[in-house]
């Protein structure tokens, strides 16, 4: 059957783009390139687009499948195995938190839920006293994210929020609680809520769709199901990149060694996977900085039940927020954090949501009724959320080590408090905090004295995180970060990294738009540096 | 499959040598016993490459005057084809991978590297590294079974070929054919036609068959022997197409004699001097040659 839904991918491949497979390779494979560029995702996919439009020979290395709108039928049962890390499970050191990251062509946009913030001012304004960033202030960035904001149909978001987000700014007005309306990067969207399977009908504007297109039209070349094992560096100059190229399941490798040799390197494999590169191939790290302070935004998850349907599953899954309560203290006060509401499909939901046996199955019983609602911490502004590190394991795989501190455990339950108070004020007539030991409780009241008695401990009280960030942190002081203000790596002189694992604290806000922006402007200076001309700027087809 | 052969070879040798080196120590100190052991076996090798040039001269074509040899040119031909062979043999063959290059901004015509009669694409080594550095995106083949009809490789040559086309997006590629290998690009010439091939250039391939064929083994070896009635019939299929053909080989061959068995009626013929078989794969003369060529196609 031929689907009424134009595949720009499928169109891209028939005319010829350069894109190799590593799973079905017979032989080894040894490429030249101007720029190697390891990963897809926001960073990867802007700084392909950069460089390709430059003139520059760029390959694209993806660890992930090529996937596209023919493949996306809104199943998660197909959807996380084949384009999340680890199928969507992939945990935290001691398991107490389940991250969700993507591994497919376009990586993690390919899967998000669209929502796009520019880096709030306070997050920068730390960044700059902080770690002398000086560059990276309101004024100088707005450029660079208004370009992205073209490039990838950032706009206001016409369409009514669904009942799931339209509950959250119910409530928050009903207690006088500033909230707002999320950005999207979709052009043509269905308003279908399954973005997290990827976008079935090609209105994301993910990498999958625009940069990555863009870049293999300009020449560049895709190499997909291969792992960047390790740089070969020399003299203080990456000389090479060892890839092994992995079976068509994406697991195993399959013998067949790929070699890339280039006059520049871009690390762009997200924040876990890009130390992890770095720190296999021995990179320089004289402070012992190299995969430390990772960032996660942790959340936590309060679930509500109401008379009415919600069909929380129906729908753009993010269109409303509230900032409250990152801004009633200091960024270095009391840990704040970003309420936003999460879609409730039923596979991510029933794993997500506590309990089980009975009281499992009775909170799925309402499922239609269901409203899920999320708080990600700011991690990263206080001695007490310094972040995780990346370590490696035994076979050279990355894991993270993240600590749950008693200063995030206080914002994970006045969190839970603020998510369980604004739910009633919408109409809820129970609310479940997503925590082994909580409840469903029907009164406010309830909620509060329960919650505040919960113990808040790893394990018990559900963590979950869908940012990753920092790990390669910038600064201006190379005593202080292991990359510099332009993202190139202390001590290599032909390596970069373009990625959100350059952030020196996390975000405060989903970080893709700081991604595409920040990024956007280290491509360009690349471009200029690599090739002494002024760099393109991309524009939407 | 000829990685193992070659690495049984090695074995053979080891355990030889080991053996001398035990015997040897019984009557003179144990360094002095492994040099000895090491040099014997060398030896052995010396006179087999010895016997490949004798056995060549005696059937061979005299090579024309401008191209006779004096005592030094000939002592420099066997050294330089006595240590090209172990090169190949003992160590390219031995820890060959196959592999593919792309390079980014590439210059010429992609190539395939078609190797010879009892080895693999490790006989490649030099050259490939060459196309490399001058930016020409190449692979090679390793044809299996060792043994097998040549017409049963080129099915694994248009694989090769299609692999090569996809991955560069050219729409022809070179073929370059070491020894058996330019009659295996004439076999998949004759099978799958010439719309994907611009240039085959065959390196010391014995179009007319050699002398010394009757000394290998298998239905490959049986086809290359002098004049038979295979490569006859190669011979009048393709005797429209020689324009795509460039052959270069050595007056000096020790494997194909005669030596002017490599000369293809009606195809661009490149004779050189004072070159062995296995030292084609390795002689900068013949590998800037065949750069050339490459370059030279339109």
């Amino acid at each position: 059957m031929t689907s009424p839904i134009p595949d720009p991918l499928a169109a891209g491949l028939a005319s010829g783009w350069k894109v190799v497979d590593a799973s079905a390779l017979d032989k080894d494979l040894t490429l030249d390139a101007d720029v190697v560029i390891v990963g897809s995702g926001a960073g990867g996919g802007v700084t392909a687009e950069i460089l390709s439009l430059a003139g520059l020979r760029v390959v694209i290395v993806e660890e992930g499948a090529l996937r596209s709108s023919r493949d996306f039928k809104m199943r998660e049962a197909d959807a996380y195995p084949q384009l999340y890390q680890e199928s969507a499970a992939r945990k935290s050191k001691d398991k107490a938190i389940n991250i969700l990251q993507g591994r497919t062509v376009g990586g993690s946009t390919t899967v998000n839920w669209t929502s796009s913030f520019r880096t709030p001012p306070d997050t920068l304004s730390w960044w700059q006293n902080r770690y002398g960033l000086k560059d990276y202030n309101v004024a100088a960035l707005a450029p660079w994210f208004q370009m992205m904001e073209e490039r990838l149909h950032i706009v206001d978001w016409p369409t009514p929020p669904n009942a799931n987000n339209g509950l959250l700014g119910e409530g928050a007005q009903k207690l006088g609680i500033s909230f707002g309306h999320i950005r999207r990067n979709v052009n043509g969207c269905w308003n279908l809520g399954y973005c997290g399977m990827g976008c079935p009908t090609n209105a994301k504007q993910s990498m999958l769709v625009t940069t990555i297109p863009s870049a293999l039209s300009h020449g560049a070349t895709l190499l997909t199901r291969a792992r960047a094992e390790r740089f070969a560096l020399q003299n203080g100059r990456a000389e090479r990149l060892d890839c092994s190229a992995l079976t068509a399941d994406g697991i195993e490798t399959n013998g067949r060694r790929i070699t890339l040799k280039a006059r520049h390197f871009v690390v762009a494999g997200g924040a876990i996977n890009s130390p992890a590169l770095l720190m296999r191939s021995g990179a320089p790290d004289p402070h012992g900085l190299l995969g430390k302070r990772t960032f996660l935004h942790p959340v936590v998850v309060s679930a509500a039940t109401y008379p009415q349907p919600v069909e929380a599953y129906s729908g753009a899954p993010q269109t409303v927020y509230s900032d409250h309560f990152l801004h009633t203290g200091p960024v270095d006060g009391p840990i704040g954090y970003k309420l936003e509401v999460a879609p409730m499909h039923p596979l991510i939901s029933a794993t997500t949501m506590a309990g089980f046996g009975a009281a499992h199955a009775a909170l799925l019983h309402k499922y239609p009724h269901v409203q899920g609602m999320l708080a990600l911490l700011r991690d990263g502004f206080h001695d007490g959320a310094q972040g995780g590190a990346v370590e490696l394991r035994s076979d050279g795989s990355p894991v993270v080590d993240y600590p749950l501190t008693d200063y995030v455990w206080d914002g994970a339950r006045r969190a839970l408090l603020t998510m369980a108070e604004i739910q009633f004020a919408a109409g809820a007539n129970g609310v479940s905090p997503v925590h082994e030991l909580a409840q469903t409780y029907t009164s406010w009241n309830e909620a509060r004295q329960a919650i505040s008695a919960l113990p808040m401990q790893k394990l018990i009280t559900r963590v979950v995180s869908a940012h990753v960030m920092g790990g390669c942190m910038m600064s201006a002081d190379d005593r202080n970060g292991v990359t510099d203000p332009k993202g190139r790596y202390h001590g290599v002189t032909n390596l970069s990294v373009h990625d959100g694992s350059l952030f020196p604290t996390s975000i405060g806000a989903n970080p893709q738009l700081s991604i595409y922006g920040i990024v956007a402007r280290l491509a360009s200076g690349l471009a200029e540096d690599l090739t002494g001309r002024p760099a393109p700027r991309p524009v939407a087809a | 499959m000829v990685a193992r052969v070659l690495a049984v070879i090695m074995a053979v040798q080891l355990v030889a040598a080991g053996l001398f080196w035990y015997l040897f120590s019984r009557w003179m100190p144990l360094d002095v016993a492994l040099v000895l052991a090491i040099v014997i076996v060398l030896l052995v090798r010396m006179i087999i490459t010895a016997n490949n040039f004798r056995l060549a001269a005696r059937m061979g074509s005299a090579p024309p005057d401008e191209h006779k040899l004096d005592l030094f040119g000939r002592l420099r031909l066997f050294l330089d084809e006595y240590s090209s062979t172990m090169l190949t043999t003992s160590w390219n063959m031995l820890r060959h991978r196959e592999r593919m290059h792309i390079a980014s901004n590439p210059r010429g015509t992609p190539v395939l590297l078609i190797h010879g009669y009892g080895a693999n694409g490790g006989f490649w080594a030099h050259l490939s590294g060459m196309l490399e550095h001058e930016r020409i995106s190449h692979t090679t083949v390793n044809l299996e079974p060792m043994t097998a009809s040549i017409d049963d490789y080129a099915a694994q040559v248009e694989r090769a070929v299609q692999a090569l086309r996809k991955a560069t997006g050219a729409h022809k590629v070179a073929i370059v054919g070491h020894s058996m290998g330019g009659l295996v690009a004439r076999a998949w010439l004759r099978r799958h036609g010439a719309s994907d091939v611009a240039r085959v250039i065959t390196l010391g391939t014995p179009h007319h068959g050699t002398g010394l064929a009757s000394i290998g083994v298998g239905s490959n070896a049986r086809q290359m022997q002098l004049s038979c009635e295979w490569l006859q019939q190669l011979e009048a299929f393709d005797r429209e197409q020689r324009g795509l053909f460039t052959s270069i080989y050595s007056y000096h061959d020790n494997i194909i004699a005669p030596q002017t068995s490599c000369h293809l009626p009606g195809a661009k013929n490149i004779p050189f001097g004072g070159i062995g078989h296995v030292a084609l794969g390795r002689h900068p003369a013949i590998l800037q040659r065949v750069v050339a060529e490459i370059l030279s196609i339109p």
